[in-house]
């Protein structure tokens, strides 16, 4: 079963103090914050933030190997994220994307020399995606729960120790450019401002804290969040 | 003004992105004039160009550098710096033009095949220019042929290569291989996320640093003319 979703830019109310938590910075960034406050106006026009999900419900997790099985594939994801799904009976593999049209914006703006608005909304474009996939997890995890299942946090290739280029077996279990993202080779997905990943299910999961502390990844945009 | 005092002004411009005097940032500099304007200045009273680029614009980009690599200042105070600096370099491009000043070197740069990231690789040229270095940047997603052409362009170059993803930091190494079979000698930096110290000794290239300062540092002390 596949299902899709679409938010606009303004229902994920993405603020000004969200795109200074991405850039780091905090109170530095006072000076910028008329730019700010202006990619954010205007990236309410540009963002298509759309996505998808398919739901496996025959998956085996194989506690010695820490192997999944799933669809015909069998994922690697690491002692971190195994640990955490390891009591699911089901797996949802998802996609999301801020749409293609901020990060022509922005590599235009590069060109154009204009570097500094450039970033910006690329900035937008990663925090955009992020929060739209906040908002489908949050979503989810309420209607599991009220069917007393519960849902673990999503946790995507290339974090927790995860090889990036898991990234094909994800995307072969999902109609050829789902929701318009595709994969190439080297495990890039274009549009650039997409994620994709799992998340278990199961009435034995409990969501668990985000593994930061036992995940080496110190330039994981979520162990920055949680350091602070 | 004094000369050295017009330096420093060219320096603190630079270290805190003021571009001109239309420039509206930093808000607490609006209406001054900024590196553009005491650059120009700084060439009116005799200073000689040498002197401007390499006690003025580099010594506010290496202030740049640190404090980046120290976290004190994040991306957009570093592009807001790089444009004031270009903005200094204008002024002395004649000055390169006619031999009197020269770049420290060249460095070719490029995200490698299979990588669009660039975020990382800007600002590691905008560093590098900012202490002197002639870069020349061949963009993304550029395979090995493409270095070597450049490298047969500009013979002697330092090569740097970045990558974001674990998959295209794989593609360093053939991209390694093919530079040093063509010649061994030449020198290759690499960086990106993914990228460690110990990847950088596995597949033979010459230097890693997590950050731009650490590049420079490196570069000064291997090619440093004393």
């Amino acid at each position: 079963m596949t299902r899709t979703f679409s938010y606009s830019f303004r229902e994920l109310s993405v603020t000004r103090g969200d795109l200074e938590e991405c850039i780091g910075g905090g109170s530095s960034l006072e000076i910028f914050s008329d730019r700010l406050e202006g990619v954010l106006k205007s990236a309410q026009d540009i963002c298509n933030i759309r996505g998808g999900y398919r739901v496996l419900n025959e998956i085996d997790l194989d506690q010695e190997t820490r192997l999944i099985s799933a669809g015909g594939q069998k994922f690697s994801p690491g002692r971190i994220i195994f640990d955490q799904v390891k009591d699911s009976d089901g797996l949802l593999v998802f996609v999301c994307t801020a749409g293609e049209a901020i990060s022509n914006l922005s590599r235009e703006l590069t060109g154009n020399g204009d570097t500094l608005t450039a970033y910006l909304y690329d900035v937008t474009g990663s925090v955009c995606v992020e929060k739209a996939m906040d908002k489908l997890e949050r979503e989810l995890f309420e209607d599991m729960r009220s069917g007393s299942v519960g849902l673990t946090r999503r946790f995507s290739p290339g974090y927790c120790g995860w090889d990036v280029a898991e990234q094909q077996k994800l995307f072969s279990l999902l109609p050829e450019g789902f929701c318009g993202i595709s994969l190439s080779a080297s495990s890039l997905m274009k549009p650039i401002k997409s994620v994709s990943g799992i998340m278990g299910f199961g009435p034995g999961v409990v969501r668990k804290d985000r593994p930061c502390s036992i995940c080496d990844q110190r330039d994981c945009l979520y162990y920055k969040k949680v350091s602070k | 003004m004094e000369h050295n005092e017009i330096l420093e002004k060219i320096a603190y411009c630079i270290e805190f992105g003021k571009i001109d005097r239309n420039s509206p940032f930093p808000p607490n500099m609006k209406g001054q004039d900024g590196a553009g304007e005491y650059t120009r200045q700084a060439l009116e009273k005799g200073i000689k160009a040498r002197d401007v680029l390499n006690h003025g614009l580099m010594q506010g980009m290496d202030r740049v550098g640190r404090k980046f690599r120290d976290n004190k200042i994040f991306v957009p105070q570093v592009l807001m710096s790089a444009k004031a600096m270009n903005s200094s370099m204008e002024h002395l491009m004649p000055y390169f033009t006619s031999g009197e000043i020269r770049s420290r070197g060249k460095f070719i740069i490029g995200t490698v095949m299979g990588d669009l990231h660039d975020i990382g690789k800007n600002l590691v040229s905008m560093i590098l220019k900012g202490n002197g270095w002639e870069v020349i940047d061949l963009g993304i997603d550029v395979g090995s042929d493409k270095f070597l052409e450049a490298l047969e362009e500009h013979p002697g170059s330092v090569v740097g290569l970045s990558a974001l993803l674990t998959t295209t930091m794989a593609n360093m190494k053939e991209t390694v291989e093919k530079i040093k079979g063509n010649n061994r000698d030449t020198c290759v930096a690499i960086g990106g996320a993914p990228v460690t110290q110990e990847f950088c000794e596995k597949i033979g290239a010459d230097i890693y640093s997590p950050d731009p300062q650490g590049l420079v540092d490196h570069l000064d002390q291997r090619f440093s003319t004393g």
